[in-house]
């Protein structure tokens, strides 16, 4: 079980503990529970990199214990 | 909102139908939910085999490691705390032995005085104890300390007189091997460092083994003494108290010192130079005598007979005969000149006989002669103004004739040189005419050039002739102002105008000759052929009228007399074209001028018609510069034609003339 920060930088910062081999679908959703959102209003990236994509986990991409992430909500369409 | 617990995650998860997180201290699960738990066997005897169980396992130990940093941290903080309380209690814990206050007993004062001695006793002891502890101390310092007296026998490695006055060397053990049993030896290390150096210079330096400044005292290859024997030392020893040992010695033995010679120093005052000049003490001046010289007394005696000569012969003769007195003077002057002339009389007899037998040879008589000097003298000016002064002159003077410089020039100037004989003929004819008509007939002449009086008589016309010709020659051989040759007048004809353009570069000089002979010819031969064809056209008509007179011609029908006129036509022609073509043949010599135009309106030479014609065929001219240049030049010469055809100056050159004078070869004008 790792925790993982998700930081919005504009005052939202959350730790979620999860699982590194959870998808970051499921992350996705435990973070929209979290914050309040819905889960399609959420985007998660690291700074200057592109999105996550949803297939793939969070090991896949190197998200460990205490990682903090870049949350941009409401960005899409 | 920061922290989401594991227990809201796994609510969250089992909501979306995943496995639950792993709770940190629980077992790890073994793989998927659906598998069979086995007990025991089937879970793996490794600690952590799946990810997620190694997850676990690392999120343990983290924690772990966390926890202990943490307790570490919270054990030093309070081991700090717990000094920091201890240093403030120890502040303000109270202080230890007696107080002041607290060690006085109630004592009586009798008791306290005869406890002041023993007090007394005490600071005494205390002051003597104290200062007995200076003195060890010091005495352990001083023990300590390194003097002078140290310092006895050592050896320093130096001249004495090597170390400069009022420094404080500090003189270091020189380096010794470890073996070696002498004893220390001091150095200066700068005085080593120098010394060091000398030696260095020193061997760079070629030295020669010979020097001829030294002296002849040293052995025989004294130079490698050094090498041989081992470098000298100089040494001196200190002893304790602050000299040397050898000083000691020399003083003890009591070594010779040096003599002290007197030496007077009045030596030096010896060389003042001594004065060029005498004293003036020394000197006598002794007045010189007058001497008279003889010469002085002899000349006052000779004035003196001459005084007294003078005076007496004018008193004697005077009386006796003036009239001879009077004549000597004169008799003396008529002497002198006599000298002069009368010398030698041969001479003059001789000249005088020769003088009177050329004029004899010569058959003229001297009135004659005079009188051609004097015609000579008048006739060179020949305008009739100074004719008329002449005459006047010889009516006025007839028996003098008047030779001088200006009469002499003027007869040299002499118009013409040539004319000499014409003018000696002139004279003769003139001396054979009377004068008056001498006065006249030059000045009818010159009135009217052309018109000669037929009253004359032959002579007198030739004479008229000849005068008209000598006028013009001279007029046109009037010196000009300007020493170059007037231009030609217009005036003067076709030629005196062409000449005039061709000076003034109006008109080029082209082939004239030639090319008006061909066109004269050409001409010509038009002419002939229109004579001939007019000819051959009346020999026709001619010839017609005859046939129309002709009985033939009425014999004949309409139709035939067309035909017999065709024919006759046909044949005509045909004669006139052989004919034709036999004249041109023979005489007609074509002549053809290729002349090129450019844009000015110039005619063109070869050379620039050509270039016309390839800056044309090549579609590009010439840069910048050359066509400015070409404008340039076609302005100049239209602007040199304008002004020459313009030009009037009355005195000096005009602009043709000018130029003209520039052409000549030579340099300079021809003065006449």
């Amino acid at each position: 079980m790792i925790i993982v920060t998700v930081n919005d930088r504009l005052g939202t910062k959350a730790q979620i503990p999860c699982m590194a081999s959870d998808p970051v679908k499921v992350f996705k959703a435990m973070v929209a529970a979290k914050i309040g959102r819905p889960v399609h209003e959420i985007m998660l990236k690291r700074q200057g990199e592109r999105p996550f994509h949803d297939q793939l986990s969070l090991a896949d991409y190197g998200v460990s214990h205490g990682v903090q992430i870049d949350l941009e909500l409401n960005t899409g369409d | 909102m920061a922290d989401l617990s594991i227990e809201e995650a796994n609510k969250i998860r089992l909501s979306m139908g995943l496995a639950p997180l792993p709770v940190p201290g629980a077992a790890a699960p073994s793989g998927p939910a659906f598998k069979p738990a086995q007990a025991g066997d089937d879970s793996d005897e490794e600690a952590a085999s799946t990810i997620e169980s190694r997850q676990a396992a690392g999120f343990d130990n983290w924690k772990k490691l966390q926890d202990e940093a943490a307790a570490k941290k919270k054990r030093e903080d309070r081991l700090v705390a717990i000094k920091k309380e201890r240093e403030k209690a120890a502040r303000f814990a109270k202080l230890e032995g007696q107080g002041l206050a607290d060690a006085a007993e109630d004592e009586d004062d009798m008791a306290w005085l005869k406890s002041s001695k023993k007090r007394q006793k005490k600071i005494a002891k205390a002051e003597q104890m104290q200062k007995e502890l200076e003195e060890r101390e010091r005495q352990a310092r001083e023990a300590m300390q390194y003097t002078e007296a140290d310092l006895a026998g050592v050896r320093v490695g130096h001249e004495v007189d090597q170390f400069e006055d009022g420094e404080d060397q500090v003189l270091v053990l020189k380096d010794t091997a470890v073996d070696a049993e002498e004893d220390d030896e001091l150095e200066a290390v700068s005085l080593k460092e120098r010394e060091r150096l000398q030696e260095k210079l020193d061997s760079k330096k070629r030295k020669r083994a010979y020097d001829p400044n030294d002296d002849g005292q040293k052995s025989i290859l004294a130079q490698y003494d050094e090498e041989i024997e081992g470098k000298k030392r100089n040494a001196f020893t200190l002893d304790g108290q602050g000299r040397t040992v050898e000083q000691v010695q020399a003083e003890a033995t009591g070594a010779a010192q040096p003599k002290r010679v007197a030496i007077s120093l009045d030596i030096l005052q010896e060389d003042t130079p001594v004065n060029d000049y005498m004293d003036i003490s020394e000197v006598k001046m002794k007045k010189p005598k007058k001497k008279k010289s003889k010469s002085s007394k002899r000349r006052r005696i000779e004035d003196d007979e001459d005084m007294v000569a003078v005076p007496d012969e004018p008193t004697e003769e005077m009386e006796v005969d003036e009239s001879e007195t009077k004549l000597v003077p004169k008799k003396a002057k008529k002497n002198l000149f006599d000298e002069s002339f009368v010398d030698d009389d041969d001479l003059q007899a001789q000249l005088a006989a020769q003088r009177r037998q050329a004029l004899k040879k010569r058959k003229m008589r001297p009135e004659d002669l005079a009188r051609q000097l004097r015609e000579e003298a008048t006739s060179a000016p020949q305008t009739p103004g100074e004719v008329v002064d002449t005459t006047e002159i010889a009516e006025e003077d007839a028996g003098a004739l008047i030779i001088d410089e200006t009469t002499e020039f003027v007869h040299n100037l002499g118009a013409n040189a040539g004319d000499e004989a014409e003018e000696a003929r002139r004279r003769q004819r003139r001396k054979s005419s009377q004068i008056p008509k001498d006065v006249d007939s030059p000045a009818v002449d010159v009135d009217d050039e052309g018109d000669i009086d037929m009253a004359q008589s032959y002579a007198e016309v030739a004479e008229a002739e000849d005068r008209e010709r000598s006028a013009s020659r001279a007029k046109s051989a009037e010196i000009t102002g300007t020493g170059l040759d007037d231009e030609k007048l217009v005036s003067g004809g076709i030629g005196a105008t062409l000449a005039l353009l061709k000076q003034r570069g109006l008109v080029a000089n082209t082939e004239g000759p030639d090319k008006n002979s061909l066109w004269r010819s050409r001409e010509k031969f038009l002419a002939d052929k229109l004579r001939a064809e007019e000819e051959v056209e009346r020999e026709r008509r001619e010839d017609r009228e005859r046939q129309r007179n002709s009985a033939r011609w009425a014999a004949m029908s309409a139709r035939d007399r067309e035909e017999n006129n065709r024919q006759a036509n046909a044949k005509s022609e045909k004669d006139v074209a052989r004919k034709l073509a036999d004249i041109y043949n023979k005489e007609y010599k074509p002549t053809f001028q290729l002349t090129h135009t450019d844009e000015h309106g110039r005619q063109l030479n070869e050379k620039e018609a050509f270039k016309l014609l390839s800056h044309q065929f090549h579609g590009k001219g010439s840069g910048n510069t050359k066509t400015k240049k070409h404008l340039d030049k076609i302005e100049q010469e239209k602007r040199k034609i304008a002004e020459n055809s313009l030009d009037t100056r009355a005195g000096g050159l005009s602009n043709a003339q000018d130029q003209q004078a520039k052409k000549n070869k030579f340099a300079g004008v021809r003065l006449q």
